[in-house]
Protein backbone atom coordinates (compact mmCIF):
# COMPACT_ATOMS: atom_id res chain seq x y z
CA UNK A 1 0.00 0.00 0.00
CA UNK A 2 2.78 2.60 0.52
CA UNK A 3 4.22 1.95 -2.83
CA UNK A 4 0.48 3.19 -3.85
CA UNK A 5 0.89 5.90 -1.58
CA UNK A 6 4.26 6.94 -2.94
CA UNK A 7 3.09 6.21 -6.78
CA UNK A 8 0.18 9.04 -5.83
CA UNK A 9 2.83 11.07 -4.31
CA UNK A 10 4.81 11.33 -7.30
CA UNK A 11 2.43 11.28 -9.88
CA UNK A 12 1.40 14.33 -8.15
CA UNK A 13 4.78 15.61 -7.90
CA UNK A 14 4.55 15.56 -11.83
CA UNK A 15 1.13 17.17 -12.31
CA UNK A 16 2.44 19.73 -9.59
CA UNK A 17 4.70 20.84 -12.41
CA UNK A 18 1.47 21.90 -14.33
CA UNK A 19 -1.27 22.20 -11.51
CA UNK A 20 -3.70 24.93 -11.50
CA UNK A 21 -3.11 25.95 -8.08
CA UNK A 22 -1.25 24.48 -5.62
CA UNK A 23 -1.40 25.59 -1.53
CA UNK A 24 0.56 24.84 1.31
CA UNK A 25 -1.03 25.38 5.02
CA UNK A 26 -0.58 23.63 8.35
CA UNK A 27 -1.70 23.70 11.84
CA UNK A 28 -0.60 22.81 15.16
CA UNK A 29 -1.25 22.66 19.00
CA UNK A 30 1.45 23.02 21.68
CA UNK A 31 0.38 21.85 25.10
CA UNK A 32 0.83 20.51 28.28
CA UNK A 33 -0.78 18.24 30.73
CA UNK A 34 -0.38 18.07 34.55
CA UNK A 35 -2.29 15.02 36.75
CA UNK A 36 -2.67 14.70 39.96
CA UNK A 37 -2.03 10.79 39.94
CA UNK A 38 0.91 9.12 40.85
CA UNK A 39 -0.71 6.22 39.20
CA UNK A 40 -2.03 6.58 36.06
CA UNK A 41 -0.43 9.19 33.43
CA UNK A 42 -2.74 10.71 30.67
CA UNK A 43 -2.42 9.81 26.78
CA UNK A 44 -5.21 10.97 23.97
CA UNK A 45 -5.70 7.30 22.73
CA UNK A 46 -4.22 3.57 23.24
CA UNK A 47 -1.49 4.20 20.36
CA UNK A 48 0.47 6.46 22.74
CA UNK A 49 3.36 5.67 24.86
CA UNK A 50 3.63 7.66 27.93
CA UNK A 51 6.40 6.48 30.16
CA UNK A 52 7.51 10.27 31.24
CA UNK A 53 6.34 8.73 35.21
CA UNK A 54 8.93 10.97 36.44
CA UNK A 55 8.07 14.65 35.28
CA UNK A 56 4.86 16.31 36.68
CA UNK A 57 4.43 18.09 33.70
CA UNK A 58 3.99 16.74 30.09
CA UNK A 59 4.93 18.54 27.43
CA UNK A 60 4.42 15.65 24.80
CA UNK A 61 0.66 14.24 25.12
CA UNK A 62 -1.51 17.04 23.31
CA UNK A 63 1.20 18.57 20.84
CA UNK A 64 1.61 17.90 17.51
CA UNK A 65 2.41 20.02 14.04
CA UNK A 66 0.95 18.93 10.22
CA UNK A 67 1.38 20.45 7.06
CA UNK A 68 -0.81 20.12 4.02
CA UNK A 69 -0.78 20.88 0.33
CA UNK A 70 -3.67 20.84 -1.85
CA UNK A 71 -2.73 20.55 -5.62
CA UNK A 72 -5.77 21.02 -8.08
CA UNK A 73 -4.59 19.70 -11.29
CA UNK A 74 -7.49 19.42 -13.44
CA UNK A 75 -11.19 20.97 -12.53
CA UNK A 76 -11.69 17.71 -11.72
CA UNK A 77 -8.76 16.32 -10.18
CA UNK A 78 -7.10 17.13 -7.08
CA UNK A 79 -4.37 15.78 -4.75
CA UNK A 80 -4.86 16.41 -1.16
CA UNK A 81 -1.34 15.48 1.27
CA UNK A 82 -0.50 15.91 4.89
CA UNK A 83 1.83 14.92 7.38
CA UNK A 84 1.52 15.14 10.57
CA UNK A 85 4.17 15.20 14.29
CA UNK A 86 2.41 13.61 17.16
CA UNK A 87 5.15 12.28 19.08
CA UNK A 88 5.47 9.06 16.83
CA UNK A 89 8.57 7.29 18.46
CA UNK A 90 9.42 6.47 14.79
CA UNK A 91 9.51 9.39 12.04
CA UNK A 92 8.86 7.65 9.09
CA UNK A 93 6.37 8.61 5.77
CA UNK A 94 4.11 5.36 6.67
CA UNK A 95 3.69 6.98 10.16
CA UNK A 96 3.90 10.44 9.59
CA UNK A 97 1.67 10.72 6.46
CA UNK A 98 -2.00 10.83 6.98
CA UNK A 99 -3.48 12.11 3.99
CA UNK A 100 -2.39 11.18 0.52
CA UNK A 101 -5.20 10.69 -1.76
CA UNK A 102 -6.29 11.63 -5.13
CA UNK A 103 -10.15 12.89 -5.65
CA UNK A 104 -12.01 12.87 -9.16
CA UNK A 105 -15.04 15.02 -8.41
CA UNK A 106 -16.46 15.34 -12.15
CA UNK A 107 -20.13 17.14 -9.98
CA UNK A 108 -20.48 19.01 -7.51
CA UNK A 109 -22.77 15.59 -5.77
CA UNK A 110 -20.52 12.93 -5.68
CA UNK A 111 -16.33 12.10 -5.44
CA UNK A 112 -14.56 9.30 -5.22
CA UNK A 113 -10.89 9.64 -3.40
CA UNK A 114 -8.43 6.72 -3.71
CA UNK A 115 -5.08 6.41 -1.31
CA UNK A 116 -4.82 7.35 2.23
CA UNK A 117 -7.55 9.03 3.65
CA UNK A 118 -8.45 9.66 7.40
CA UNK A 119 -10.46 6.45 8.93
CA UNK A 120 -14.12 8.12 9.44
CA UNK A 121 -14.98 6.08 12.88
CA UNK A 122 -17.05 8.18 14.75
CA UNK A 123 -18.30 11.31 14.41
CA UNK A 124 -14.69 13.56 15.68
CA UNK A 125 -12.29 10.60 14.21
CA UNK A 126 -11.38 12.28 11.07
CA UNK A 127 -10.10 15.74 12.81
CA UNK A 128 -9.33 14.62 16.50
CA UNK A 129 -5.72 15.98 16.09
CA UNK A 130 -6.63 19.31 14.93
CA UNK A 131 -6.85 21.43 18.57
CA UNK A 132 -8.12 24.70 16.33
CA UNK A 133 -11.16 22.70 14.86
CA UNK A 134 -12.80 22.19 18.79
CA UNK A 135 -13.20 24.26 21.77
CA UNK A 136 -11.69 21.20 24.18
CA UNK A 137 -7.85 20.79 24.82
CA UNK A 138 -8.66 17.26 23.20
CA UNK A 139 -11.82 14.93 22.55
CA UNK A 140 -12.85 13.08 24.64
CA UNK A 141 -10.86 9.84 25.69
CA UNK A 142 -13.35 8.17 26.55
CA UNK A 143 -14.99 6.99 23.18
CA UNK A 144 -11.78 8.43 20.94
CA UNK A 145 -8.80 6.83 23.32
CA UNK A 146 -9.73 3.08 22.29
CA UNK A 147 -9.15 4.32 18.81
CA UNK A 148 -5.72 3.95 17.43
CA UNK A 149 -6.07 4.05 13.81
CA UNK A 150 -6.13 7.43 12.21
CA UNK A 151 -5.90 6.78 8.36
CA UNK A 152 -7.17 4.33 5.84
CA UNK A 153 -5.41 3.38 3.19
CA UNK A 154 -8.19 2.61 0.12
CA UNK A 155 -10.48 4.17 -2.03
CA UNK A 156 -14.07 6.04 -0.75
CA UNK A 157 -17.02 6.80 -2.53
CA UNK A 158 -18.73 10.40 -1.12
CA UNK A 159 -22.44 11.51 -1.95
CA UNK A 160 -23.86 14.64 -1.33
CA UNK A 161 -27.21 15.62 -1.90
CA UNK A 162 -28.97 18.99 -0.98
CA UNK A 163 -32.87 18.84 -0.63
CA UNK A 164 -35.01 21.52 0.10
CA UNK A 165 -33.77 22.53 3.42
CA UNK A 166 -31.49 19.40 4.37
CA UNK A 167 -28.59 18.35 2.76
CA UNK A 168 -27.23 14.63 3.22
CA UNK A 169 -23.95 12.90 2.89
CA UNK A 170 -23.40 9.29 2.28
CA UNK A 171 -20.16 7.85 2.45
CA UNK A 172 -18.61 4.14 1.47
CA UNK A 173 -15.80 3.39 2.71
CA UNK A 174 -13.11 0.25 2.44
CA UNK A 175 -9.02 -0.33 2.85
CA UNK A 176 -6.95 -1.49 5.99
CA UNK A 177 -5.39 0.37 8.22
CA UNK A 178 -2.43 -0.34 10.59
CA UNK A 179 -1.25 1.44 13.85
CA UNK A 180 0.73 0.76 17.29
CA UNK A 181 -0.58 -0.25 20.47
CA UNK A 182 0.99 1.46 23.11
CA UNK A 183 1.38 -1.91 26.07
CA UNK A 184 2.72 -1.57 29.69
CA UNK A 185 6.04 -3.23 28.58
CA UNK A 186 5.94 -2.88 24.49
CA UNK A 187 4.59 -1.14 21.74
CA UNK A 188 2.94 -3.50 19.30
CA UNK A 189 1.48 -3.24 15.75
CA UNK A 190 -1.99 -4.56 14.72
CA UNK A 191 -3.51 -3.98 11.31
CA UNK A 192 -7.28 -4.37 10.53
CA UNK A 193 -8.08 -4.91 6.78
CA UNK A 194 -10.94 -5.54 4.51
CA UNK A 195 -12.56 -2.46 6.48
CA UNK A 196 -15.67 -1.89 4.90
CA UNK A 197 -17.58 1.22 6.33
CA UNK A 198 -20.32 3.78 5.63
CA UNK A 199 -21.68 6.79 7.66
CA UNK A 200 -24.49 8.57 6.60
CA UNK A 201 -25.18 12.37 7.95
CA UNK A 202 -28.47 14.59 7.22
CA UNK A 203 -27.63 18.31 8.10
CA UNK A 204 -28.46 21.70 7.98
CA UNK A 205 -25.76 24.58 8.70
CA UNK A 206 -26.35 24.71 12.56
CA UNK A 207 -26.94 20.69 13.30
CA UNK A 208 -25.47 17.53 11.80
CA UNK A 209 -27.07 14.14 12.41
CA UNK A 210 -24.55 11.36 12.01
CA UNK A 211 -24.96 7.51 11.91
CA UNK A 212 -21.25 5.36 10.97
CA UNK A 213 -20.97 1.62 11.20
CA UNK A 214 -17.68 0.26 10.21
CA UNK A 215 -16.53 -3.76 10.10
CA UNK A 216 -12.88 -4.46 9.44
CA UNK A 217 -11.10 -7.64 10.33
CA UNK A 218 -8.34 -7.57 13.39
CA UNK A 219 -5.28 -9.47 10.71
CA UNK A 220 -2.69 -10.43 13.40
CA UNK A 221 -2.24 -11.30 17.17
CA UNK A 222 -0.11 -8.43 19.05
CA UNK A 223 3.12 -10.51 19.84
CA UNK A 224 2.23 -11.42 23.86
CA UNK A 225 -1.18 -13.03 22.74
CA UNK A 226 1.38 -15.00 20.65
CA UNK A 227 3.51 -15.83 23.19
CA UNK A 228 0.15 -16.63 25.49
CA UNK A 229 -1.60 -18.83 22.21
CA UNK A 230 2.11 -20.92 22.56
CA UNK A 231 1.37 -21.35 26.07
CA UNK A 232 -2.28 -22.42 26.13
CA UNK A 233 -1.53 -24.94 23.22
CA UNK A 234 1.04 -26.35 25.74
CA UNK A 235 -1.33 -27.24 28.39
CA UNK A 236 -2.65 -31.12 28.04
CA UNK A 237 -6.24 -31.48 26.84
CA UNK A 238 -7.27 -34.03 29.35
CA UNK A 239 -6.85 -30.63 31.79
CA UNK A 240 -8.81 -28.55 29.62
CA UNK A 241 -11.18 -30.40 27.08
CA UNK A 242 -12.72 -26.89 25.63
CA UNK A 243 -8.70 -25.35 25.05
CA UNK A 244 -9.38 -25.40 20.93
CA UNK A 245 -12.58 -23.48 21.25
CA UNK A 246 -11.03 -20.99 23.39
CA UNK A 247 -8.39 -20.56 21.64
CA UNK A 248 -9.71 -20.06 19.06
CA UNK A 249 -12.30 -17.58 20.55
CA UNK A 250 -9.05 -15.93 22.19
CA UNK A 251 -7.25 -14.86 18.68
CA UNK A 252 -7.72 -11.79 16.69
CA UNK A 253 -6.67 -13.15 13.79
CA UNK A 254 -9.33 -12.38 11.22
CA UNK A 255 -11.63 -11.90 13.34
CA UNK A 256 -14.49 -8.60 12.51
CA UNK A 257 -14.45 -6.08 14.80
CA UNK A 258 -17.56 -3.58 14.82
CA UNK A 259 -17.48 0.19 15.70
CA UNK A 260 -20.65 1.96 15.45
CA UNK A 261 -21.81 5.32 16.57
CA UNK A 262 -24.56 7.98 16.54
CA UNK A 263 -23.94 11.36 17.12
CA UNK A 264 -26.19 15.03 17.11
CA UNK A 265 -24.20 18.50 16.74
CA UNK A 266 -26.70 21.22 17.15
CA UNK A 267 -25.90 25.08 17.43
CA UNK A 268 -29.05 27.18 19.01
CA UNK A 269 -28.39 30.93 19.96
CA UNK A 270 -25.25 31.14 21.43
CA UNK A 271 -25.20 27.40 22.51
CA UNK A 272 -23.67 24.70 21.16
CA UNK A 273 -24.87 20.97 22.05
CA UNK A 274 -22.95 17.68 21.20
CA UNK A 275 -23.37 14.39 22.61
CA UNK A 276 -22.65 11.07 21.19
CA UNK A 277 -22.94 7.47 21.76
CA UNK A 278 -20.55 4.70 20.60
CA UNK A 279 -20.13 0.72 20.71
CA UNK A 280 -17.34 -1.59 20.12
CA UNK A 281 -17.10 -5.24 19.56
CA UNK A 282 -15.40 -8.02 18.44
CA UNK A 283 -15.75 -11.68 17.38
CA UNK A 284 -12.53 -12.18 19.56
CA UNK A 285 -12.60 -12.58 23.14
CA UNK A 286 -9.68 -10.02 23.79
CA UNK A 287 -11.64 -6.55 22.88
CA UNK A 288 -14.57 -6.37 25.11
CA UNK A 289 -17.84 -4.74 24.36
CA UNK A 290 -17.37 -1.33 24.91
CA UNK A 291 -20.28 1.04 25.40
CA UNK A 292 -19.37 5.03 25.39
CA UNK A 293 -20.78 8.32 24.68
CA UNK A 294 -20.63 11.91 25.92
CA UNK A 295 -21.97 14.88 26.02
CA UNK A 296 -20.97 18.52 25.45
CA UNK A 297 -22.63 21.79 25.84
CA UNK A 298 -20.02 24.97 24.46
CA UNK A 299 -21.47 28.81 25.21
CA UNK A 300 -20.05 30.74 22.35
CA UNK A 301 -18.94 34.76 22.92
CA UNK A 302 -17.75 36.89 20.82
CA UNK A 303 -14.00 35.73 21.43
CA UNK A 304 -14.54 32.40 23.29
CA UNK A 305 -15.84 29.36 24.30
CA UNK A 306 -16.63 28.05 27.90
CA UNK A 307 -18.05 24.60 27.96
CA UNK A 308 -18.49 21.39 30.03
CA UNK A 309 -18.19 17.78 29.28
CA UNK A 310 -19.43 14.12 30.34
CA UNK A 311 -18.02 11.38 29.09
CA UNK A 312 -18.02 7.83 30.39
CA UNK A 313 -16.75 4.19 29.05
CA UNK A 314 -18.13 0.79 30.21
CA UNK A 315 -17.15 -2.41 29.18
CA UNK A 316 -17.67 -5.93 30.44
CA UNK A 317 -14.51 -8.00 30.59
CA UNK A 318 -13.57 -11.40 29.95
CA UNK A 319 -12.67 -13.46 32.66
CA UNK A 320 -10.54 -16.95 31.98
CA UNK A 321 -12.22 -18.81 34.63
CA UNK A 322 -15.97 -17.77 33.32
CA UNK A 323 -14.35 -18.54 29.83
CA UNK A 324 -13.66 -22.77 30.95
CA UNK A 325 -14.35 -25.70 32.33
CA UNK A 326 -10.78 -25.96 33.97
CA UNK A 327 -9.68 -28.25 36.69
CA UNK A 328 -8.56 -27.06 39.65
CA UNK A 329 -4.90 -27.48 41.26
CA UNK A 330 -2.98 -26.35 38.13
CA UNK A 331 0.48 -26.30 37.46
CA UNK A 332 2.46 -23.26 38.10
CA UNK A 333 3.04 -22.62 34.44
CA UNK A 334 -0.77 -22.80 33.63
CA UNK A 335 -1.55 -20.19 36.37
CA UNK A 336 0.95 -17.89 34.81
CA UNK A 337 -0.57 -18.53 31.69
CA UNK A 338 -4.04 -17.43 32.94
CA UNK A 339 -3.10 -14.53 34.55
CA UNK A 340 -1.90 -14.27 31.13
CA UNK A 341 -4.85 -14.50 29.43
CA UNK A 342 -7.11 -12.07 31.88
CA UNK A 343 -3.84 -9.28 31.83
CA UNK A 344 -4.90 -10.07 27.91
CA UNK A 345 -8.93 -9.17 28.52
CA UNK A 346 -7.64 -6.20 29.85
CA UNK A 347 -5.86 -4.43 26.70
CA UNK A 348 -9.02 -3.27 25.53
CA UNK A 349 -11.47 -3.16 28.22
CA UNK A 350 -11.64 0.77 29.51
CA UNK A 351 -14.19 1.90 32.95
CA UNK A 352 -13.82 5.41 33.71
CA UNK A 353 -15.97 8.74 32.97
CA UNK A 354 -14.76 12.41 33.20
CA UNK A 355 -16.52 15.82 34.05
CA UNK A 356 -14.79 18.33 32.19
CA UNK A 357 -15.04 22.10 31.95
CA UNK A 358 -12.65 24.44 30.12
CA UNK A 359 -12.46 27.32 27.95
CA UNK A 360 -10.87 28.61 24.80
CA UNK A 361 -10.13 32.26 23.68
CA UNK A 362 -9.90 33.43 20.24
CA UNK A 363 -6.08 35.28 20.56
CA UNK A 364 -6.21 36.15 16.69
CA UNK A 365 -8.64 34.43 13.67
CA UNK A 366 -6.07 31.71 13.44
CA UNK A 367 -4.66 31.30 17.43
CA UNK A 368 -6.67 30.11 20.06
CA UNK A 369 -5.66 29.92 23.74
CA UNK A 370 -7.49 26.82 25.37
CA UNK A 371 -7.23 25.20 29.06
CA UNK A 372 -9.27 22.36 30.39
CA UNK A 373 -9.96 20.46 34.17
CA UNK A 374 -11.05 17.31 34.13
CA UNK A 375 -12.06 14.69 37.03
CA UNK A 376 -11.74 10.98 35.80
CA UNK A 377 -12.84 8.10 38.34
CA UNK A 378 -11.21 5.00 36.91
CA UNK A 379 -12.39 1.84 38.23
CA UNK A 380 -10.30 -0.71 39.33
CA UNK A 381 -8.79 -2.16 36.42
CA UNK A 382 -10.34 -0.25 33.89
CA UNK A 383 -7.63 2.51 33.15
CA UNK A 384 -6.52 0.71 30.04
CA UNK A 385 -7.08 4.13 28.15
CA UNK A 386 -4.01 5.42 30.51
CA UNK A 387 -0.34 4.68 31.10
CA UNK A 388 -0.30 2.42 33.80
CA UNK A 389 2.85 0.80 35.15
CA UNK A 390 2.24 -2.34 36.23
CA UNK A 391 -0.29 -5.15 35.43
CA UNK A 392 -4.16 -4.26 34.19
CA UNK A 393 -5.36 -6.98 36.67
CA UNK A 394 -4.01 -4.89 39.51
CA UNK A 395 -4.95 -1.56 38.32
CA UNK A 396 -6.76 -0.09 41.25
CA UNK A 397 -9.22 2.15 41.39
CA UNK A 398 -8.58 6.15 40.99
CA UNK A 399 -10.45 9.60 41.08
CA UNK A 400 -7.91 12.63 40.16
CA UNK A 401 -7.92 15.54 37.97
CA UNK A 402 -5.96 16.54 34.95
CA UNK A 403 -5.05 20.14 34.12
CA UNK A 404 -4.70 21.16 30.27
CA UNK A 405 -2.89 24.06 28.60
CA UNK A 406 -2.78 24.57 25.00
CA UNK A 407 -2.09 26.87 22.36
CA UNK A 408 -3.58 25.84 18.82
CA UNK A 409 -3.42 27.48 15.75
CA UNK A 410 -3.64 27.10 12.01
CA UNK A 411 -1.40 29.08 9.72
CA UNK B 1 -14.13 58.57 18.00
CA UNK B 2 -13.49 58.33 14.04
CA UNK B 3 -12.26 54.81 14.00
CA UNK B 4 -15.74 54.04 16.16
CA UNK B 5 -16.76 56.03 12.93
CA UNK B 6 -15.23 54.07 10.04
CA UNK B 7 -16.40 51.02 12.08
CA UNK B 8 -19.96 51.62 12.50
CA UNK B 9 -20.45 52.32 8.76
CA UNK B 10 -19.38 49.28 8.03
CA UNK B 11 -21.39 47.09 9.93
CA UNK B 12 -24.58 49.26 7.97
CA UNK B 13 -23.47 49.09 4.58
CA UNK B 14 -24.80 46.55 2.70
CA UNK B 15 -22.63 43.50 1.33
CA UNK B 16 -23.93 42.33 -2.55
CA UNK B 17 -23.08 39.26 -3.74
CA UNK B 18 -22.05 39.03 -7.04
CA UNK B 19 -21.23 36.50 -9.70
CA UNK B 20 -20.19 36.99 -13.67
CA UNK B 21 -22.73 38.78 -15.77
CA UNK B 22 -23.52 35.67 -18.00
CA UNK B 23 -23.94 33.06 -15.21
CA UNK B 24 -27.86 31.78 -15.54
CA UNK B 25 -28.18 32.10 -11.68
CA UNK B 26 -30.16 35.55 -10.65
CA UNK B 27 -30.89 35.12 -7.34
CA UNK B 28 -29.77 32.77 -4.29
CA UNK B 29 -31.39 31.90 -0.73
CA UNK B 30 -29.14 32.11 1.84
CA UNK B 31 -28.95 28.30 2.33
CA UNK B 32 -27.52 27.80 -1.01
CA UNK B 33 -25.19 31.10 -0.28
CA UNK B 34 -24.04 28.75 3.24
CA UNK B 35 -23.09 25.49 1.34
CA UNK B 36 -21.58 27.80 -1.37
CA UNK B 37 -19.18 29.46 1.36
CA UNK B 38 -18.62 26.54 3.68
CA UNK B 39 -17.71 24.15 0.91
CA UNK B 40 -21.24 22.09 1.78
CA UNK B 41 -22.56 21.97 -1.92
CA UNK B 42 -20.06 24.30 -3.78
CA UNK B 43 -22.62 24.65 -6.87
CA UNK B 44 -25.24 27.21 -8.20
CA UNK B 45 -28.54 25.80 -8.38
CA UNK B 46 -28.16 24.95 -11.75
CA UNK B 47 -25.46 22.31 -10.42
CA UNK B 48 -22.68 24.24 -12.14
CA UNK B 49 -19.62 23.98 -10.08
CA UNK B 50 -18.77 27.47 -8.19
CA UNK B 51 -16.03 28.97 -7.41
CA UNK B 52 -16.17 31.20 -4.13
CA UNK B 53 -13.86 34.16 -3.35
CA UNK B 54 -13.34 36.08 -0.43
CA UNK B 55 -11.34 39.33 -0.19
CA UNK B 56 -8.54 40.80 2.01
CA UNK B 57 -9.45 44.55 1.97
CA UNK B 58 -11.22 46.56 2.56
CA UNK B 59 -10.81 45.87 6.44
CA UNK B 60 -14.13 44.61 7.71
CA UNK B 61 -15.45 43.33 4.49
CA UNK B 62 -15.20 39.47 5.41
CA UNK B 63 -15.66 39.66 8.87
CA UNK B 64 -18.99 41.43 8.15
CA UNK B 65 -20.15 38.98 4.81
CA UNK B 66 -19.34 35.80 7.54
CA UNK B 67 -21.52 37.47 10.36
CA UNK B 68 -24.17 37.87 8.12
CA UNK B 69 -23.83 34.58 6.51
CA UNK B 70 -23.43 32.69 9.52
CA UNK B 71 -23.42 34.62 12.37
CA UNK B 72 -19.76 33.65 13.49
CA UNK B 73 -16.55 35.73 14.03
CA UNK B 74 -13.97 34.78 11.44
CA UNK B 75 -11.97 32.83 14.03
CA UNK B 76 -14.77 30.20 14.53
CA UNK B 77 -15.13 30.61 10.75
CA UNK B 78 -12.15 29.26 10.74
CA UNK B 79 -12.00 26.30 13.25
CA UNK B 80 -14.75 25.03 11.17
CA UNK B 81 -12.72 25.62 8.10
CA UNK B 82 -9.67 23.57 9.78
CA UNK B 83 -11.83 20.73 10.35
CA UNK B 84 -13.47 20.70 6.60
CA UNK B 85 -10.09 21.56 5.15
CA UNK B 86 -7.51 19.33 7.10
CA UNK B 87 -9.56 16.49 6.86
CA UNK B 88 -9.64 16.22 3.00
CA UNK B 89 -13.34 17.34 2.59
CA UNK B 90 -12.74 20.54 0.64
CA UNK B 91 -11.34 23.48 0.52
CA UNK B 92 -12.11 27.10 1.35
CA UNK B 93 -12.54 29.81 -0.82
CA UNK B 94 -9.30 31.20 -2.65
CA UNK B 95 -8.60 35.01 -1.14
CA UNK B 96 -8.14 38.56 -3.76
CA UNK B 97 -6.19 41.19 -2.52
CA UNK B 98 -8.57 43.80 -2.88
CA UNK B 99 -12.30 44.62 -4.10
CA UNK B 100 -10.94 45.60 -7.44
CA UNK B 101 -8.78 42.55 -8.11
CA UNK B 102 -11.69 40.30 -6.93
CA UNK B 103 -14.22 42.34 -9.17
CA UNK B 104 -11.68 41.91 -12.52
CA UNK B 105 -12.20 38.07 -11.34
CA UNK B 106 -15.35 37.58 -11.36
CA UNK B 107 -15.69 39.41 -14.57
CA UNK B 108 -13.49 36.86 -16.33
CA UNK B 109 -14.40 33.64 -14.12
CA UNK B 110 -18.04 33.07 -15.10
CA UNK B 111 -18.03 30.19 -12.28
CA UNK B 112 -16.89 32.71 -9.95
CA UNK B 113 -18.61 34.05 -6.75
CA UNK B 114 -17.91 36.63 -4.73
CA UNK B 115 -19.11 39.51 -2.32
CA UNK B 116 -18.09 43.84 -2.19
CA UNK B 117 -19.34 46.50 -0.49
CA UNK B 118 -22.56 47.09 -2.50
CA UNK B 119 -21.34 51.09 -2.56
CA UNK B 120 -17.86 49.68 -4.42
CA UNK B 121 -19.89 48.92 -7.55
CA UNK B 122 -19.23 51.31 -10.35
CA UNK B 123 -21.72 51.60 -13.50
CA UNK B 124 -19.26 50.05 -15.06
CA UNK B 125 -18.33 47.39 -12.94
CA UNK B 126 -22.51 46.34 -13.42
CA UNK B 127 -21.86 45.97 -16.75
CA UNK B 128 -19.83 42.82 -15.98
CA UNK B 129 -21.13 41.28 -13.02
CA UNK B 130 -24.28 40.54 -11.30
CA UNK B 131 -25.89 41.01 -8.15
CA UNK B 132 -27.96 37.80 -7.23
CA UNK B 133 -28.05 38.26 -3.19
CA UNK B 134 -27.96 41.31 -0.54
CA UNK B 135 -27.04 40.78 2.72
CA UNK B 136 -27.71 43.28 5.34
CA UNK B 137 -27.31 43.86 9.10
Amino acid sequence: MLRLLCALLYLSSFFGICAERATISGFGNIGAVHSNSDIYRFRTDISRENDNFEDSIDFNAISSLGLQTDIVLHPDFDFVGQVIYRGQKHITLDDTLSLAFLRYKPTPSWEVRVGRTLLDLYLLTEYRDIGFAYPWSKVPTEIYGLLPYRSLDGADFIYFISKGALDYRVKLFTGESTSNIALDNENVELTIDDVIGLSVELSQFDWTLSLKHTQAKTKNNISTMTSIIAGLQQIPKQIWPDKTQFINDFSLVNKTAYFSSAGLKYDIGAFTFLTELAHLRSDSSVVSAVKSGYISSTYNFDKGQVFYTYAIAKSKTSEFNDAVNIQRFLPNQVEEIILAVNESFRVFSPNQQTHSIGMRYDLKDNIAIKVQLDHSNINAQGGTLWSYQGMNTLAPKESFSTFFISVSFTF
Amino acid sequence: MLFSGAALAEKTKSISVIVHADNTTDTLTKKQLIDLYMGRYVAFPDNQSAQPVDTLTPEGLKSQFYKRLVNMPLSRVNAYWSRVKFTGRATPPSTQDSEQVLLNFIANNPNAIGYVFSDSLSLKDKQDVKVIMELYE
